[in-house]
């Protein structure tokens, strides 16, 4: 049993920081309940980090199923993402506190 | 935050929190378990009241009707860190749902979500009895998940150890090894397949029919907002597990 929990935590040591990359740095702005910009335009492929600042005085939560990503953003503060590598295509995220009007898009070409 | 939010948000903690209490004092260790799969990912700021269950189906009397439930208060603490309580039910075949342990929680995530080519993180528990001659239990789970185009495939690997008073001659740790693989379709539908392995311990470890292993489809994903839920149905497959079992789990989630 102790062998099979060593082998489980080196196993997934080696997956964890093995396959640490670079990943390409974007920025996502919201305020007044508005993402900017409303469509960002990544490549597809690399891993992408993506900055995202709340510029509200309300905290808002960047949701996306389609990039399995759920995070709370704070008021007046701001958040890391890590996603990808992604397939082109365009991926939809939204606000989970105002999802039905506060929606932005990322394209990956 | 607004006063009129603040005060919604603590009349929503003090619903949850009777809520908890009152269950915890109505009713509910088994051989029978399937458990929910663990993201290694934390919800900073999200507070949530969980129910998930599993019942046993066969006509075998010793098989058929066994059931396990937890009801959970959770709370992500930090960006990296939730912590949870739980009461803890469970019900022999032929007998009735009790009461078992109350459970504390905590989930540690490891690295940021996607940041490496896997995401990790590890799930502390601890259980005390409600009953008297039975011993505390100690549980260990390593959390791992990882991405692959619409698809997340999550991994738990368990042991559950009994210990302090009354776990002389308990043997040892008792191991489980879980999976499930979902096809994110939509925020409210994902199906997707579910593997949970109890492979025993000690000797068990070594004979598959000993072990307690179960497949089967499974569907997650979020409704009117707030509600997540996931409920599977296993087929089992060693001669120790039940014919078949059902799982859910339902989630009312807030933020503060």
């Amino acid at each position: 049993m102790g062998r099979l929990l060593a082998c489980s935590a080196a196993l997934s040591a080696c997956l964890l920081f093995s396959a640490a990359a670079h990943a390409e740095d974007y920025v996502i702005t919201l305020k007044n309940n508005k993402f900017s910009p409303a469509e960002l335009i990544v490549p597809a492929g690399p891993r992408i980090k993506i900055t995202v600042k709340n510029l509200d005085a309300t905290p808002a939560e960047f949701e996306s199923s389609d990039l399995d990503r759920e995070k709370v953003v704070a008021a007046n503060s701001e958040i890391i993402i890590f996603i990808g590598p992604l397939d082109a295509g365009r991926y939809g995220y939204f606000d989970d506190f105002h999802r039905d009007t506060t929606t932005g898009t990322i394209i990956a070409k | 935050m607004p006063a009129t939010d603040i005060r919604r948000s603590y009349k929503r903690v003090i619903t949850a929190t009777t809520f908890i209490v009152l269950t915890c004092a109505m009713k509910p260790s088994a051989a029978f378990g399937l458990d929910e799969i663990y993201s290694p990912n934390v919800e900073y700021r999200e507070f949530s009241l969980e129910y998930s269950g599993a019942r046993s189906i066969d006509s075998h009397p010793d098989l058929g009707g066994a059931q396990v439930g937890e009801t959970s208060l959770e709370a992500g603490l930090t960006p990296r860190f939730e912590m949870a309580v739980s009461g803890e039910y469970s019900k022999d075949p032929g007998d009735t749902l009790q009461l078992v342990a109350h459970e504390i929680e905590g989930r540690y995530q490891f690295v940021e979500s996607g940041e490496f080519w896997l995401d990790a993180g590890m799930l502390v528990a601890y259980d005390f009895p409600t009953q008297s001659n039975t011993p505390d239990a100690l549980e260990a789970k390593l959390l791992l998940q990882k991405d692959v185009g619409r698809f997340t495939h999550t991994a738990n690997i368990g042991f559950t150890q009994n210990v302090g008073k009354f776990s002389e001659h308990t043997g040892g740790p008792d191991t489980v090894v879980l999976w499930n693989t979902r096809y994110r379709y939509s925020a409210y539908f994902q199906p997707g397949l579910e593997i949970q392995c109890d492979l025993g311990q000690g000797h068990q470890l070594g004979h598959f029919n000993e072990q307690e292993d179960y497949i089967g489809p499974a569907v997650y994903g979020k409704l009117f907002g707030r509600l997540k839920y996931q409920a599977a149905y296993f087929a089992g497959v060693s001669d120790a597990a039940a014919r078949s079992a059902v799982r859910l789990m339902v989630e009312y989630e807030m933020h503060f």
